[in-house]
């Protein structure tokens, strides 16, 4: 098992270093100077020079990214001119709030698609399966800024019972925590319920038609049993991978989903930085996401490999 | 024993057939395929009323999708405004057909674009291996590292925002999935016998990559380029929705979306129109797509 | 032959298939019975319904596609009371017929390689039927799928218990499989090209722990191969199918030395026989031509167009299975025309 996580991490370092430089690179398609174009709005003489000595302008290309990234791989983002903070200080602020979001979507997506998929795939070409498989289109074409806007119309401007946005800290009070979470997560879970009820449907189809599992009903085991004890652990190495992929998609989505519900997170921080021409903070939360996202496949890696015996003796 | 092994010796000295010409009775068996699932047949007819409406939008629009009518300001549905009008008075039924424009357009072009750079580095990966292989597939794990549409918006912000810029945007995102796809079905269509066969008779690689493997790859590509359709209109609408396509005053059912939500108690037809668009479009796209591989791929079929 | 009722009475079944381009009629009206303690073996070549009709009386084909269009397969089992009775498996619901599964007939499957499950460790796997049906606790199930182990020679039992299938070589998963197949001391093993994915040394030591085995327990086997060699060595009678009929069944040694029907002197010559000196070494021949299709079977008998030996009437009218007249009791074929007669005459060299 070590040599396996051993080998995944070999691919996401140089993963990794590569999509920093992408978003290193990002800084070249600003039109005409680039200092001039970091400053933002402010065009503050100070402020440009500052950015020139920061960013090592004068310097070739290759050399300005060691500095930028010796600076990332110390803890180093940049500062927000806009804000007048280190991009560090504004990550550390906003993220938890994105990966509370992110936790509970995956769960609503959880508990919707996974089951949602086991019987579709145990039941093939019967209503369940035809409302499974419907369910999972509706996900997977809404828009989940529109369902966000059609929940709130209803929710809250008709009915009331949940507020239309802001955040409530756990710290501060649990339950309006999770009033106010409740919305932005079922919409960002909606659209990963469908992918992960189409994963389990696939993973779970292929694994039913296995010999072990006729095996397992030869053996006179009862079918809720042969589904659950013998073909699930098995459908669960690619729902796991797949799964993982899919934050990708979890963090794409609560961009949009922070924005329609005003949560102050990640999202919202980036698309406000976006609109204040706050590049440095643009950059930062990508290279935060992308670290996130390589981790988060790596701990998937480390899941499946717990689940699947081969790998965990070897 | 020893006559099966020497036919298989003649077989693979012959010149080796065609790869799989189109028969003529296959596309008749594909349409017939794809035409039995009711869902594909009715995503494919919404298609075409789309590409209708985007075309014909001049004509078909009752109003100037820009021109104001301060004496209508967010008008509830009538005969006149079919779908009500919005905060500047402006025609909401013009100006969802006009946003089929910004929305197909977006569509298409995108993963043309996608395809277009996704295709020839797959297919350059698949078949040269080795170092070339080994940089592609890190570029494209690199790449798909950064969520579709955080980099979309990073692109968009670093580019400035335009429908333009944005259709760029979600077509460089798109193309790590094209390179991966037509990488692996490159790599499993040089297995085939026939292609070893194309090798063993001293066929040039290229000739090989266009002739033998290149059409066996192209239903893959189109299902994959169907559902990726779907999923670029919902990014464009998500990017004007955010400000970062098309920008006002043109009409775009993103950026639509955006204004309406400013007005969700006074005026919520604002809303309901343009999500129910976008709805629409991607799952006609999706259901084609999905309509379109069960066609292709036999193994999906029961 | 004990004048005692039939362990197994398989009556008339018939299996088919929905599938896009028409229905396949896999298993056409196959009848026939097995004592206590019998070993059947069933030979076939793929599509045969020898392996179909098998699971098809023990429910375990997919429905959909799969469908029983007809029969009845009698087991004399034990009833809910604990009576031995002769009940319907077709007409069980599936919560009966579950008990009979796994606890009064074993099964064991071709390819030991996938027909273990690769996340459970081995004990697991044998102690499962053992609680289900015998409502043994952990410890009890643990002990019993030990000693199963050792039944069938696993060196070193205890410490393999935790083991997963993947550290087992392919002959000890089967093995494995058989002690699955064996754990409730079923009065009927059926085994489904058992040894057909192994090496031929390890085929022979499976064939060799079976014939043990069945000498300890005494259960009824039904042997299902494409394999006449393996039938040979194993079975007391040989039933041969094709397009989902028995073409011809009776005791092996009648079966082998006087086939009636043109297919099993077919398989018979396809046998590389190694005990035939140089001068009376046959050719070793193919059957020419393919298995019928199914979904349109041709009238009369569907061997027949591949049949050297057929007359017109096969053609148009499917014969019966019947005793064959000359030969012991109990030994049936299905054909019109007289093979010996036929062979005597020199045709079909």
């Amino acid at each position: 098992m070590l040599r396996f996580l051993a080998r995944r991490l070999a691919l996401a370092v140089p993963t990794l270093i590569i999509a920093s430089m992408i978003i290193f690179a990002l800084q070249q398609l600003l039109p005409g100077d680039t200092a001039t174009a970091l400053s933002g709005e402010e065009r503050d003489p100070e402020v440009i020079a500052f950015i020139r000595a920061k960013y090592h302008l004068d310097r070739s290309l290759p050399v300005r990214y060691a500095y930028w990234a010796g600076g990332v791989l110390q803890g180093d983002l940049g500062e927000s001119i806009r804000l007048q903070k280190p991009v560090l200080e504004l990550v550390r602020e906003k993220l938890p709030v994105t990966l509370e979001l992110a936790c509970l979507a995956m769960l609503v997506a959880l508990v919707i698609g996974v089951p949602m998929g086991i019987l579709s795939a145990v039941r093939p070409g019967t209503w369940i399966d035809g409302l499974a498989n419907g369910v999972a289109l509706w996900g997977l074409s809404v828009p989940n800024f529109w369902l966000g806007i059609l929940m709130i119309l209803l929710f809250s401007v008709q009915l009331g019972w949940l507020p239309a946005s802001g955040y409530v800290p756990p710290g501060e009070s649990l339950t309006e925590n999770l009033r106010s979470m409740a919305m932005p997560a079922f919409v960002l879970g909606n659209a990963i319920a469908a992918v992960m009820m189409r994963h389990t449907r696939a993973a779970m189809l292929g694994v039913l038609q296995s010999d072990y599992v006729r095996t397992a009903r030869a053996k006179g085991v009862p079918t809720a049993r042969v589904v659950l004890r013998h073909a699930l652990p098995n459908a669960a190495i690619p729902i796991i991978t797949l799964g993982a992929l899919e934050f990708g998609q979890l963090l794409s989505g609560a961009v949009l989903t922070e924005q329609v519900f005003s949560v102050p997170g990640f999202g919202k921080l980036m698309v406000d930085a976006v609109f204040n021409r706050d590049f440095a903070t643009v950059q930062g939360v990508v290279i935060c996401t992308a670290t996130t996202y390589i981790l988060l496949n790596l701990a998937a890696d480390l899941a499946s490999a717990l689940v699947n015996p081969k790998l965990r003796r070897a | 024993m020893s006559e099966a092994g020497l036919s298989t010796a003649a077989e693979m000295a012959a010149p080796p057939v065609a790869a799989l010409p189109p028969e003529p009775g296959a596309l008749r068996a594909f349409w017939r395929r794809f035409s039995r699932r009711r869902g594909a047949l009715a995503g494919l007819v919404v298609v075409v009323l789309l590409g209708i409406l985007a075309l014909g939008a001049a004509w078909i629009a009752p109003f100037d999708p820009t021109a104001t009518d301060w004496g209508a300001v967010r008008a509830a549905p009538t005969l006149t405004h079919l779908f009500g009008t919005d905060e500047v008075g402006r025609d909401v039924l013009s100006r969802i057909v006009y946003g089929t424009r910004a929305s197909l357009g977006a569509g298409l072009t995108s993963v043309a674009l996608a395809v277009a750079l996704g295709l020839p580095l797959g297919m350059l990966a698949g078949y040269a291996g080795g170092v070339i292989d080994g940089a592609i597939m890190r570029l494209t794990d690199a790449l798909l590292a950064i969520p579709f549409l955080i980099l979309a918006i990073a692109l968009a912000a670093f580019l400035g925002p335009s429908l333009t810029n944005a259709m760029v945007a979600i077509g460089l995102s798109a193309t790590s999935i094209f390179v991966r796809l037509t990488r692996a079905q490159v790599q499993a269509a040089a297995a085939e016998d026939f292609v070893e066969a194309a090798r063993a008779v001293g066929n040039p690689p290229w000739r090989i990559a266009l002739h033998h493997i290149l059409p066996n790859i192209v239903p893959a590509i189109l299902v994959q380029a169907t559902l990726t359709i779907a999923a670029a209109i919902i990014a464009e609408a998500s990017l004007s929705f955010l400000g970062l396509g098309q920008q006002p005053p043109e009409p775009s059912w993103g950026s639509m979306l955006n204004t309406a939500k400013n007005f969700l108690d006074q005026a919520p037809w604002m809303a309901i129109w343009p999500g129910l668009s976008i709805f629409l479009a991607v799952l006609a796209f999706n259901l084609v797509g999905d309509g379109l591989r069960d066609a292709l791929d036999p193994r999906e079929r029961r | 032959m004990t004048a005692s009722p039939p362990l197994l009475d398989v009556r008339d079944l018939a299996v088919a298939f929905d599938t896009e381009s028409g229905t396949v009629r896999a298993v056409n009206g196959v009848s026939y019975t097995l004592r206590e303690g019998e070993t059947l073996g069933i030979v076939g070549e793929s599509g045969s319904g020898k392996s179909v009709h098998v699971l098809a009386m023990l429910g375990l084909v997919p429905r959909p596609p799969g469908r029983i269009t007809g029969g009845q397969v009698l087991f004399r089992g034990r009833d809910p009371e604990g009576h031995d009775q002769a009940r319907d498996l077709l007409a069980m619901p599936e919560r009966h017929l579950r008990r009979v599964r796994g606890a009064e007939i074993g099964m064991v499957f071709q390819d030991p390689m996938s027909s273990l499950n690769p996340a459970m460790t081995v004990a697991a796997q044998i102690a499962e039927p053992l609680r289900l049906h015998l409502g043994l606790g952990a410890r009890e199930a643990r002990a019993r799928a030990r000693d199963l182990l050792d039944l069938v020679r696993i060196p070193d039992a205890s410490r393999r218990l935790d083991h997963y299938p993947h550290e087992f070589s392919g002959g000890q998963r089967q093995r494995v499989m058989i002690a699955i197949g064996l754990a409730c001391r079923p009065k009927l093993l059926i085994a489904d090209e058992a040894t057909t994915a192994l090496d031929v040394t390890v085929q022979a030591e499976i064939v060799a722990l079976v014939q043990e085995l069945k000498r300890e327990i005494g259960m009824a086997i039904v042997w299902i191969t494409h394999d006449l060699g393996v039938v040979a060595g194993i079975a007391d009678t040989v039933q041969v199918m094709y397009a989902g009929r028995i073409v011809e069944r009776g005791p092996v040694d009648a079966v082998f030395s006087d086939p009636r029907n043109a297919y099993t002197l077919g398989l018979l010559r396809s046998l590389p026989d190694l005990s035939r000196d140089r001068a009376g070494r046959q050719r070793l021949r193919q059957i020419e031509g393919s298995p019928p299709d199914m979904r349109h079977p041709p009238p009369g008998d569907p061997f027949a167009p591949r049949n050297p030996f057929a007359t017109p009437r096969c053609r148009t009218e499917a014969p019966p299975l019947a005793q064959v007249e000359g030969s012991v009791p109990g030994h049936l074929a299905a054909a019109w025309y007289d093979l010996p007669a036929l062979l005597a005459a020199g045709a079909g060299r």
